[in-house]
């Protein structure tokens, strides 16, 4: 399965826009690229893709700052949560289909392959959901996770637990 | 009720397929942003100074990263010779000294009698007084009198 294929799917998951989500990879995969020179001579070349998945961390926290910046000034909206104001995202799911906004092609795409699971983690506030797709999807560990987003490996375990127990519901009403 | 194991296998699966699942659009798309990326390494492996004359962000960081250290130096230099030059001059038993390498053009000035006998003692408790935004801000003055330096060295020439 193809990096960029991952990349694109966690950065949809988290932006919700197909062009936003693309520009999100090509600007990790340059950054990647252009640090690759430094890993190597280094001799860390095996620490490629660590390295690439916190760049798009980075780069879909930028997106999500600037967007919570453009918001602030431009429309009286609740800003981007971060991790002060993260408990009150927990009628994130409760709003999912509010929140999602699908075109009737993508929402009937989206129902075949019975994509619950996806809306409930798309749902789930941007640190909850990346820490629950690296560990979860990408099998990196709690250290690997903390250092990837720069956050202490409490935050790691708190954040994914609490993932994991706001996706459970949905799985269990699915079935 | 489903276990954490059961909802991770489920999640991981639904997201393989959704990946697997990608519009054919989007493939491509994704396909020329690595094509642009390796592009974007490549380029920046060219080396500082290439045919287009326009140095790389990497060797610009390299650049600013040796040159702080040497402007300090210059700085701290630009004030400690002339101290050191006041010293070797000193007059009278109170070590009043005349600054003759500061005495530029306050010659016949009001001010030019208290301006150019300054005790060095009073000069060194001044800098040792400096914090380091003072220090900085004098750094910054020598490089900005150097750049003018260079900016009329350069009209000129």
């Amino acid at each position: 399965m193809s990096v960029e294929g991952k990349a694109y799917r966690m950065a949809m998951l988290a932006v919700k826009n197909e062009a936003d989500a693309l520009d999100i990879v090509q600007d990790s995969m340059i950054k990647l690229a252009t640090s690759y020179g430094q890993l190597a001579e280094s001799g860390e070349q095996e620490q490629w893709r660590p390295l690439f998945y916190r760049i798009l961390q980075n780069c879909i926290m930028d997106f999500h700052r600037k967007e919570s910046r453009i918001k602030r000034w431009f429309v009286r909206s609740k800003p981007f949560a971060n991790d002060a104001d993260e408990e009150e995202d927990s009628s994130a799911l409760d709003n999912l289909s509010l929140n999602v906004e699908y075109s009737p092609e993508q929402y009937l795409q989206q129902s075949q392959m019975g994509e619950q699971a996806l809306q409930a983690v798309e749902a789930l506030p941007v640190k909850q959901q990346q820490c629950f797709l690296l560990r979860c999807w990408e099998g990196f560990s709690v250290q690997e996770t903390a250092q990837m987003m720069n956050i202490g490996e409490g935050s790691v375990k708190t954040h994914y637990h609490r993932a994991l127990q706001k996706i459970q519901p949905v799985l269990n009403d699915d079935n | 009720m489903k276990k954490p194991e059961e909802i991770e296998s489920h999640v991981k699966h639904s997201l393989d397929a959704s990946v697997q699942g990608l519009p054919e659009s989007v493939r491509d798309k994704l396909a020329a942003a690595r094509h642009k990326a390796l592009q974007a390494a490549v380029a920046n492996k060219a080396p500082a100074g290439n045919v287009t004359g326009i140095h790389s962000k990497a060797s610009q960081k390299q650049t600013s990263q040796w040159s702080k250290p040497v402007w300090a130096m210059a700085a701290s230099l630009c004030v400690m010779v002339p101290l050191w030059y006041a010293s070797q001059n000193l007059t009278g038993p109170t070590g009043q000294v005349e600054l003759a390498a500061l005495d530029i053009s306050t010659t016949g000035s009001p001010l030019s009698a208290q301006s150019t006998t300054l005790s060095a003692l009073d000069i060194m408790s001044t800098l040792a007084e400096l914090d380091d935004e003072e220090m900085e801000l004098l750094d910054n003055l020598e490089f900005a009198l150097w750049l003018s330096e260079q900016e009329q060295a350069s009209t000129h020439g």
